[in-house]
């Protein structure tokens, strides 16, 4: 177990105009863990998931990342050509819209290979190759690398997304929402791929989620969120099978199978 | 050398949605469990023994009180513990069974029991080895491995379930009511796992409320209404 | 008729048409671009006598550069005979009363619509490139607020992915003119439209090459012996255009051909595109075409 923490969030608060939308919020995560942050609509977790990941300056407080390269370094205050470049490498965001996360004019195979080639990669067979095995790792059809993804399914868009991220080996993956708009049986299944992904790979992984039940399925602590601030947050079920918080508590009496 | 103790724990729950109606289960509890001992706790339905095996897997934090555990070579109270320090506690020293199996969907039952193994770094196929000797003493046929137990009877969940908590061989097993929906064969089968565990040197905490499970296994019996001290 | 009596207008048009202070900007543009190979410089495009789309940035270009002993060539997809070469010429000819030839080893500023002369560019040479469209990532994407941002980063993963998409779907590197390459290691750029046959001539070229998009409003350069490479993949090198016949005129064999429809029954023949270098060669070994 390392000791120091792939990610250190401090203070984090994040207002637009007056709205403050998250308040606060520090967080640590090493290697191989996953976080849930759930909680409902204007909740402020999708603020706290970009502040972090690094899409959102902060109002106040820092997030700190640490690097392959040169140790923890702030997300924020490094310039943008590196974030960037960290961005596409050391960790991904899968976005709940696919279209936001994926090029829709570029086929399956150019969107999982783009990673590769914006790090120098310039041998087309073996970028091609690359990007066969990871559709096969994400359980996308190989023979469907050169569609588009505007011909494949909400879910087979998520794993593309989840593929073409994956690619460059990042320790550290966001994940905002990736059961939204999904059937239970296709969400059944991203769920499922995500535990074995995160289990082999010993990817660090920050889920959003609004559902206790998927954070209950692949989460091993769990922040609980409202009106902008963690109202609880702990052992994933620790917080759900005890919870203190009154909303919490309202939370998981709401749900089915949390 | 003790493996576990407790001291002076105090468990309550304040049920927020009901008025904050607070419901006291455990007051200034103490105990020590020996490593190497199995320990089973008694009491009324409702008394607090499941509690205690949750406190002790640290998924119930204590509202005051230490819950020490013996482990990766220290002595960690798990009342103040982060979660990190538990998750590691956990995947080395605790294994636990509790009363239901929650079911993950999707994956195959010997999946489920494999997981503990390959989450400590176990090969594949020693881990999908092991994995099919265990269910087999718990009479899980062969053909049910590669199904989702979501539709099981309750007792083959159960003997998953257990699978699932011996498999990794921890030193600290927490057991609770691991027999309850088993037939008498199978009831047979656990109490085997749990002797050949208990040879191996590891300490039990269980709640049974099968007698001849308890006669079979237990090294002590302890009545939760005895150790709590009521101020 | 004017009052001079000679063609020209009663006001007579300043040097090379442009105004003083407008050569001056631009010049300044043009050395700006100089010092940062591949990058596109924004200039304030005038209106010209021509409409967008017709060279006005490349005219604008000349016109900031010529001198009065300067000798300008001007071609149109290797032709000097055509309308839109002729033309330019001709403003040139009569606002600045240069000395014009068809002859590349002639000139010293050679000003060019999609060809760069099959004859080998000298130092001193000075060849001006018309330019449609100085992004070359503008059809990847969009938004010029994104493509500022993935020059300045040297981000450009997302040209070879469009590479990627090429041989996906066609088996090989489909473009086969304004081929995109990286100017001195640094910044990505179009070559403007001429074939990619013509892309090896950009490398460490001893002349001054500079490019200038007037619709767009913008200036780029490749200084003299600057580094200059084709976009590829190391399993689909860039390679050029091969014909498997010389050009019917001349017999050259190592320069650009066009296609020339010579009858309705599909008769055909292959001729330099470059007239200048054709007819050199014809004049200089009058038997090379005899078939």
């Amino acid at each position: 177990m390392t000791d120091a923490p792939l990610l250190r969030a401090r203070g984090v608060t994040r207002a637009f105009d007056r709205l403050v939308a998250c308040r606060n919020v520090s967080l640590e995560l090493w290697p191989g863990e996953v976080l849930g942050i759930v909680g409902e609509s204007g909740s402020g977790k999708t603020t706290l998931l970009r502040c972090l990941a690094g899409e959102l300056v902060p109002t106040t407080g820092t997030v700190e990342f640490r690097t392959l390269e040169n140790g923890l370094e702030d997300v924020h205050r490094m310039g943008e050509a590196r974030r960037r470049f960290l961005m596409r490498t050391q960790w991904g965001v899968v976005h709940q819209n696919a279209r936001d996360g994926l090029r829709m004019r570029v086929s399956a195979g150019g969107n999982v290979g783009e990673r590769l080639m914006a790090a120098g990669a310039r041998h087309y067979g073996r970028i091609r190759s690359e990007a066969l095995a990871w559709l096969d790792r994400v359980e996308l059809d190989r023979s469907r690398i050169d569609e588009l993804p505007g011909l494949f399914s909400g879910g087979m868009q998520q794993r593309l997304q989840i593929a073409r991220i994956l690619v460059s080996k990042p320790r550290l993956v966001f994940l905002d929402e990736p059961t939204g708009g999904l059937d239970v049986s296709v969400q059944a299944r991203l769920l499922d791929l995500l535990r074995r992904l995160t289990r082999d790979l010993g990817l660090a992984v920050i889920i959003v989620t609004h559902d206790l039940g998927v954070a209950r399925l692949l989460t091993h602590r769990l922040m609980v969120m409202r009106q902008g601030r963690v109202v609880e947050e702990g052992l994933t079920d620790q917080v759900l099978d005890d919870p203190h918080d009154a909303y919490t508590q309202l939370l998981v009496a709401s749900v089915i199978g949390a | 050398m003790e493996a576990i103790r407790l001291e002076q724990v105090g468990k309550g729950f304040t049920l927020h949605l009901r008025g904050g109606t607070a419901l006291q289960v455990l007051r200034n509890l103490s105990l020590a469990v020996e490593a190497g001992e199995c320990v089973v706790l008694h009491g009324a339905s409702g008394a607090g023994k499941s509690t205690v095996l949750r406190c002790l897997y640290g998924n119930y934090r204590p509202d005051s009180g230490r819950v020490f555990v013996q482990g990766n070579g220290a002595l960690i109270d798990l009342a103040v513990a982060s979660p990190r320090e538990i998750m590691a506690l956990r995947r080395s020293t605790l294994g636990y069974v509790s009363q239901f199996l929650r079911v993950v969907p999707r994956v195959p039952a010997i999946e489920l029991v494999m997981e503990p193994l390959l989450e400590r770094g176990m090969a594949l196929d020693e881990a999908q080895q092991r994995s099919a000797e265990i269910l087999g003493r718990l009479d899980i046929p062969a053909r049910l491995w590669d199904l989702p137990p979501a539709t099981f009877s309750g007792g083959e969940q159960q003997r998953i379930n257990i699978a699932r908590g011996l498999v990794a061989e921890r030193p600290i097993l927490l057991l609770d009511e691991p027999t309850a929906s088993l037939d008498a064969t199978n009831r047979a089968a656990v109490v085997a796992l749990i002797r050949e565990a208990k040879a191996r040197g590891t300490t039990v905490v269980g709640v049974f409320h099968d007698r001849e499970v308890r006669e079979a296994v237990a090294d002590r019996v302890l009545d939760l209404k005895a150790l709590e001290v009521v101020a | 008729m004017g009052a001079r009596g000679n063609g020209l207008p009663s006001q007579p048009f300043n040097f090379a048409y442009l105004d003083e202070q407008t050569k001056k900007m631009i010049r300044r543009a043009i050395l700006k671009a100089i010092a940062v190979p591949g990058h596109q410089v924004p200039f304030a495009s005038r209106e010209m006598p021509l409409p967008y789309g017709w060279g006005t940035g490349g005219i604008q270009v000349t016109a900031a550069i010529l001198g009065a002993d300067d000798t300008l060539k001007v071609i149109d997809q290797g032709a000097d005979d055509t309308t839109n070469a002729v033309n330019i010429r001709r403003l040139f000819a009569k606002t600045a009363g240069v000395r014009t030839t068809t002859h590349t080893v002639e000139a010293t500023v050679i000003q060019s619509r999609h060809r760069i002369p099959e004859t080998p560019l000298r130092e001193g040479q000075i060849m001006v490139f018309q330019v449609p469209i100085p992004e070359p990532l503008r059809w990847l994407e969009p938004r010029e607020s994104e493509t500022l941002k993935l020059h300045a980063l040297a981000d450009y993963g997302l040209m070879q992915v469009h590479l990627y998409e090429d041989v996906a779907t066609h088996g090989r590197i489909a473009k086969s003119y304004d081929y995109p390459v990286m100017v001195h290691g640094r910044y990505l750029a179009s070559p403007s439209p001429i074939p990619k046959f013509d892309n090896p001539k950009l490398d460490r070229n001893p002349a001054l090459l500079l490019f200038g998009a007037g619709r767009e409003k913008r200036i780029y350069a490749i200084p003299p012996y600057t580094e200059v490479k084709s976009l590829d993949f190391e399993d689909h090198p860039f390679t050029v255009e091969r014909w498997d016949r010389p050009c019917a005129l001349c017999g050259a064999v190592d320069s650009f051909l066009d296609e020339v429809i010579t009858d309705d029954q599909g008769g055909r023949m292959f001729v330099c595109s470059d007239s200048d270098y054709c007819e050199t060669r014809r004049t200089e070994v009058p038997d090379a075409a005899d078939d």
